[in-house]
């Protein structure tokens, strides 16, 4: 996702994706962003997966995505499969 | 079902060349016609002179993808993915494509996809070689349980006989894990790291092994691509419905007669019509397993009634999966049965994420003190929580696999579950389990 503005694309949306095989229940996360992220009984996270609408949230989440210090969050767009255009990086 | 019925059920179809089922060998079956079972795998002559020759090198790549797209076939591994959509996006994005044939069949009860390598092996690598052509792939992986001799031999001496084929096979021993077959897990082996399923933020058809497009299909997706490949999509959407065109093989377990025998459902019939011509299921059993250990129980009587199809099961929430059918008789205790599975299933957790690593073992202690009768209501309570919060947790459908099973059984065996967590007697044996519970069983 990197070199591309903070808003929003045409048609398409932000989501907050956790790799839970990532995360190791720092809890850092729930501190910075409560209103998307809450930790289970055993202190894993666990993210609400609705699109963020608005560019404050936005620039809240890309915050917590820098936060985490397993790297097991990040930002995505959501989009069919088959309609991402998806190209290799290399 | 009495015994009448099951005599009927047999005269229609012996007087059908064209049946709504049938096994290995039998006239108007897809996949499995052919030579019968005691003839083992049919070589590539046979084969050959069975169906014809197979000639990809003046199809265009693009006309194969339409011709899968217009056939509607869906992935026969549990997800019911289009492989359409697996191809179009390989093809969509460049590099090197590499096609994977996943017959690593990690469900303990199902057969299906050995019985394919075991006896159509050349049937299974002409799907691979038309889903190759079509994605622009020169490298074909068959991945495989070396431990299952049988199938392995016959999938090896089939690549042996294969010459001018425009695709290389490896072929490439899965470990015996459960999550094993997971498609990411699948990738992640093959770049020679642990089996273990991983959260992609790309499909694995765009961006799999080494970064290339890869196109992983199971067995017996392979199988269905390589007769459409000669008979068309017309043809194909003969068998099945609208909506999960194709015919479908099915796996029956637990109490049968043959358990691990494997049946083609090609027309509309019940799977009481199936559990009483292949199963030999006089009375209506206790419960059925329907798609795998991580499928969903359902009462025997309304099983009995239930169309065997894939669309029909996918729309009442309890899909087939892998093609698992697995009964239990009147005199099993359904909880006991299913806090076995959960944990064994609970010991198949890559170890990975936090909601599997800890959650699954509770949920399986918990379900085993009221198998024990050692639990009560607030226990019973306390599981629906615990398997609420798990569901849709993890990297990968283990642990959501596992807890709909959980709550299916404490669904359909609401009657045991009472009994257990009042602390009244079991009256069905307690060491009764009916189902295979080794996922490395060897064929």
């Amino acid at each position: 996702m990197t070199g591309r503005d903070e808003g929003h694309d045409e048609g398409r949306q932000w989501v907050l994706e956790l790799d839970a095989a990532r995360c190791d229940g720092h809890g850092i996360c729930l501190l910075r962003f409560p209103e998307r992220i809450a930790l289970d009984e055993w202190g894993f996270a666990e993210v609400q997966r609705e699109p963020i609408r608005d560019r404050a949230t936005l620039r809240r989440a890309r915050r917590v995505v820098d936060a985490c210090p397993e790297g097991a969050l990040r930002l995505v767009q959501s989009a069919p499969v088959g309609t991402l255009g998806v190209r290799r990086a290399t | 079902m009495s015994a009448t019925r099951n005599l009927e059920l047999e005269a229609r179809h012996a007087a059908s060349l064209e049946g709504p089922m049938g096994t290995l060998g039998d006239p108007g079956t897809r996949l499995l016609g052919g030579p019968a079972r005691e003839e083992g795998a049919e070589s590539r002559a046979a084969h050959l002179g069975r169906l014809g020759g197979l000639d990809l090198e003046s199809a265009t790549p693009e006309s194969l993808r339409q011709l899968v797209r217009a056939s509607g076939l869906e992935g026969r591994g549990g997800g019911q993915f289009p492989l359409a959509a697996k191809l179009d996006l390989a093809a969509a994005s460049g590099g090197t494509p590499l096609v994977v044939v996943n017959a690593s069949e990690g469900e303990p009860a199902s057969r299906k996809d050995r019985t394919l390598l075991a006896h159509r092996p050349h049937l299974v690598i002409d799907g691979a070689m038309t889903a190759a052509r079509a994605v622009g792939a020169r490298e074909i992986v068959v991945y495989l349980h070396r431990a299952r001799r049988r199938s392995t031999a016959a999938m090896v001496e089939a690549i042996a006989q294969r010459d001018g084929d425009a695709a290389a096979i490896t072929v490439v021993d899965a470990p015996p894990r459960y999550v094993a077959g997971e498609s990411s897990a699948v990738v992640g082996y093959l770049e020679g790291n642990g089996a273990l399923p991983r959260r992609r933020a790309v499909p694995v058809a765009a961006h799999g092994v080494h970064g290339q497009p890869t196109v992983v299909s199971n067995a017996e997706t392979a199988a269905h691509l390589g007769l459409l490949a000669r008979r068309g999509a017309a043809w194909f959407r003969e068998a099945g419905d609208a909506v999960s065109p194709g015919s479908t093989l099915v796996t029956l377990s637990g109490a049968v007669v043959r358990p691990g025998r494997v049946v083609e459902v090609s027309g509309p019939a019940t799977i009481g019509e199936a559990l009483a011509l292949y199963g030999g299921i006089a009375e209506v059993p206790r419960a059925v397993l329907v798609g795998g250990y991580e499928g969903t129980w359902i009462d025997g009587s309304v099983a009995m009634d239930a169309p065997l199809g894939r669309s029909a099961l996918a729309a009442c929430g309890t899909p087939l999966g892998c093609g698992l059918l697995a009964v239990m008789s009147p005199t099993c205790c359904g909880l006991r049965t299913t806090a076995r599975l959960v944990d064994w299933l609970a010991g198949e957790s890559a170890g990975q994420c936090g909601p599997c690593v800890f959650g699954l073992p509770e949920v399986a202690a918990l379900l085993d003190d009221l198998a024990e009768a050692r639990a009560g209501r607030r226990d019973v309570r306390r599981l629906r929580a615990l398997t609420a919060s798990i569901a849709g947790r993890g990297a990968c459908g283990h642990p959501t696999g596992v807890v709909g099973l959980v709550d299916s059984a404490l669904d359909t065996f609401a009657s045991d579950l009472d009994r257990h967590a009042r602390g009244r007697e079991c009256p069905y044996p307690a060491a009764r389990f009916e189902l295979p519970g080794d996922a490395g069983a060897t064929t």
